[in-house]
């Protein structure tokens, strides 16, 4: 039996965004936190775990990105020289179509948008996604007949109401005539573990996420301070409601951010990603970090695949980030290059270092180009 | 002033005891409805509530999110009932044969909160500036403290009068320590990394209220309160308002245009969006200026 990466908090009692470590643990130990079948989808490959997920969601099955991820490649989808004020709705059905998701196949379904709102200041527009990708992703559904919702759970602010102004998405929902569900607040759902690398049994989801027949994570690229870069994996920590979890949301630093980054996406299989790279954050991420322009979008299915591509560009290597190589050993999606199908523009002319925090767990992660660019 | 009685009336019926329009009864916002009905002398009206919130009360004195909620949910909500129980026992008649039940439910709310809450500290590190040692309240039990549960579990002490509990000691301790240098607060990070973090209003406002008639002498009160007569505006949002104008009155620095912002702040666009019916209570609460009854609670519960 072979041994299994176990990635537990380095101080257990850590309050704000631990910095992990990994452990060799074996196959037993490892699963000796969870209940049996938790255990061993966990070391399902990404090909079963969307088939015997969307089994038990009736039409999952017909789903386009579940017939894409049965390949041995992802797809992800790269446009250059975008701007907030340009074609964003045909960029962004362009990369959908490209990489496998037909927003017809959504007529009459439930489909989430769930951007990046963790802590809007006015003059930070760099730290949340910006509304005009949000309305573009929500016409390119509402217009294939989809039922379309915004909802987020504004990790570290009560008042979700300041969290929409302050990010400018109310005024963008209002005009766009758009729901928002207020995903800290809302009535939660217990659903299993379905990735079982943290301890922590299930997840509560907010309705508006358990009943989405599809939830697009909508990040910013940006570095954070802990884990690297928060991408559209991380992002996802939003739709967990803050009044189960706490502002922050530290149940889930408790329990590892890296493993419940993937036992959150594992369990919320019918997610694809939509990344806002034109406006980015570098530096002190996720909340203080600095501006810097990128110009990009990126859409992918796998959200992996779309985080890992993120983070080259970004001059960081994904197998040293750990909520990504996790993710990579569980068969959660595809990492290593070779085995991402560029679609629109290759990532490697694109790449341009991210400035990090001066911090050695930091420099470590990224590559060691990077690390001389940006030192 | 027929915009707050718009307001206050509707705080007796069900539907403004949950999160959202058509969901169903919670703690947090029966909780403040109650709160802000006794504060308007509205007690008659509140008794509907009243019993509602009582029902919720698990029988080992916790009160979580919903009612029924299973083990090892959160119950960070225990405070706001024992302030809502508090308020509404004070003004009950002494012959009232709810006094005698309501204080039954706040003891074993003050018991619950005082012994089956536990925080987790930690060695301090070069990593996070906080003093991690101290123990608070979490939002979650066997988690970290962060400021909001642990203030306002240090108001519903105060309320009971459990001030001088060790508790309430090391609370307040924590509460100051988690100011930020320049004054103001956020959930409860002071540095990360060596980074400074940005305060926000209602953390901040509600760490002002239960400071009120402490004798704290650390400069970042006064510092925290400039912070908050500066910020506020026609811009800001309800429940950051309210809770920064409860902060000010606790202090006595009510800004002579509060009434106009609270009307302001009801009249936006965006005041219907998301989880927006707590926001109504918080209003009417913080209208009622140094008469509300969390300020009174808070400033007769402060050591004398």
């Amino acid at each position: 039996m072979t041994s299994v990466d176990r990635v537990i908090p380095a101080n257990p009692v850590t309050p704000a965004n631990p910095v992990s470590r990994t452990e060799q643990l074996s196959d037993t130990s490892a699963a000796a936190n969870v209940p049996a079948e938790l255990a061993l989808a966990g070391r399902l490959d990404r090909r079963a775990l969307l088939l015997s997920a969307g089994a038990a969601a009736a039409g999952v099955a017909v789903f386009p990105f579940v017939r894409q991820a049965v390949a041995g490649t992802s797809p992800v989808f790269i446009a250059r020289n975008q701007n907030y004020d340009g074609k964003l709705e045909q960029t962004i059905r362009d990369g959908l179509m490209a990489t496998g998701v037909n927003p017809d196949d959504f007529k009459g379904r439930r489909v989430l948008l769930k951007p990046n709102m963790v802590e809007p200041m006015r003059g930070n527009p760099q730290m949340t996604t910006n509304p005009r990708m949000v309305v573009a992703v929500a016409e390119i559904f509402r217009r294939a007949g989809a039922i379309v919702t915004v909802g987020e759970a504004p990790g570290h602010v009560r008042d979700t109401e300041m969290a929409l102004v302050e990010s400018r998405m109310a005024e963008a929902l209002i005009d766009a005539k758009l729901p928002f569900a207020d995903l800290n607040y809302e009535e939660s759902r217990f659903v299993s573990n379905g990735g079982g690398l943290s301890v922590l049994p299930g997840f509560y989801f907010p309705k508006s996420v358990a009943e989405a027949d599809l939830i697009v994570s909508m990040p910013k690229m940006k570095t954070h301070h802990w884990v690297g870069v928060t991408m559209s994996m991380k992002n996802l920590y939003g739709t967990l409601p803050g009044n189960r979890y706490g502002w922050p949301k530290n149940v889930l630093h408790h329990a590892g951010i890296p493993n419940t980054v993937v036992d959150i996406n594992a369990s919320l299989p019918k997610s694809i990603a939509v990344v806002d790279a034109i406006e980015c954050m570098e530096g002190d991420g996720p909340i203080l970090g600095s501006s810097k322009m990128m110009g990009l979008v990126l859409v992918g299915a796998d959200r992996l695949a779309v985080d890992a591509t993120a983070a080259r560009i970004m001059g960081f290597d994904p197998l040293k980030l750990d909520y990504m190589r996790m993710a990579h050993d569980l068969n959660f999606g595809r990492l290593n290059d070779w085995q991402i199908r560029q679609r629109g523009e290759d990532w490697k002319p694109l790449y341009s270092p991210f400035k990090v925090l001066n911090k050695q767990f930091l420099r470590d992660m990224q590559t060691k180009e990077a690390v001389e660019k940006t030192s | 002033m027929a915009w707050l009685d718009e307001l206050i009336k509707p705080l007796s019926e069900p539907s403004a005891w949950s999160y959202r329009p058509g969901g169903p009864t919670a703690v947090e916002p029966i909780a403040l409805a109650v709160l802000a009905m006794v504060g308007h002398g509205k007690m008659a009206d509140a008794g509907e509530a009243l019993d509602e919130l009582s029902k919720l009360q698990a029988p080992d004195g916790s009160f979580g999110i919903y009612q029924g909620e299973p083990a090892g949910a959160p119950h960070w909500t225990t405070a706001f009932a024992a302030l809502a129980l508090v308020a509404a026992e004070r003004e009950l008649l002494e012959a009232d044969a709810r006094r005698a039940r309501f204080r039954a439910a706040v003891v074993a709310a003050d018991k619950f909160l005082l012994e089956k809450i536990p925080s987790t500290v930690f060695d301090r590190t070069d990593e996070i500036s906080h003093d991690t040692t101290l123990h608070g309240w979490p939002w979650v039990a066997g988690t970290h403290s962060w400021l909001e549960p642990t203030a306002m579990a240090l108001l519903a002490l105060k309320a009971s009068g459990m001030r001088g509990h060790p508790r309430s000691d090391e609370a307040l301790k924590l509460i100051v320590d988690r100011l930020l240098p320049e004054g103001g607060c956020n959930h409860g990070n002071t540095f990360v990394l060596g980074q400074s973090l940005v305060p926000h209003l209602q953390p901040t406002g509600i760490v002002m209220l239960v400071l009120a008639g402490e004798p704290v002498k650390d400069p970042r009160v006064a510092k925290s309160l400039d912070y908050l007569a500066r910020a506020l505006d026609a811009t800001t949002t309800a429940a950051s308002l309210a809770y920064a104008l409860m902060g000010l009155a606790a202090h006595g620095r009510t800004p002579a245009n509060a009434l106009e912002l609270l009307e302001g702040a009801t009249r936006k666009p965006t005041f219907e969006l998301g989880a927006s019916v707590p926001r109504r209570s918080l209003i009417a609460l913080a209208a009622l200026g140094d008469r509300s009854p969390l300020i009174k609670l808070s400033r007769e519960g402060a050591p004398q």
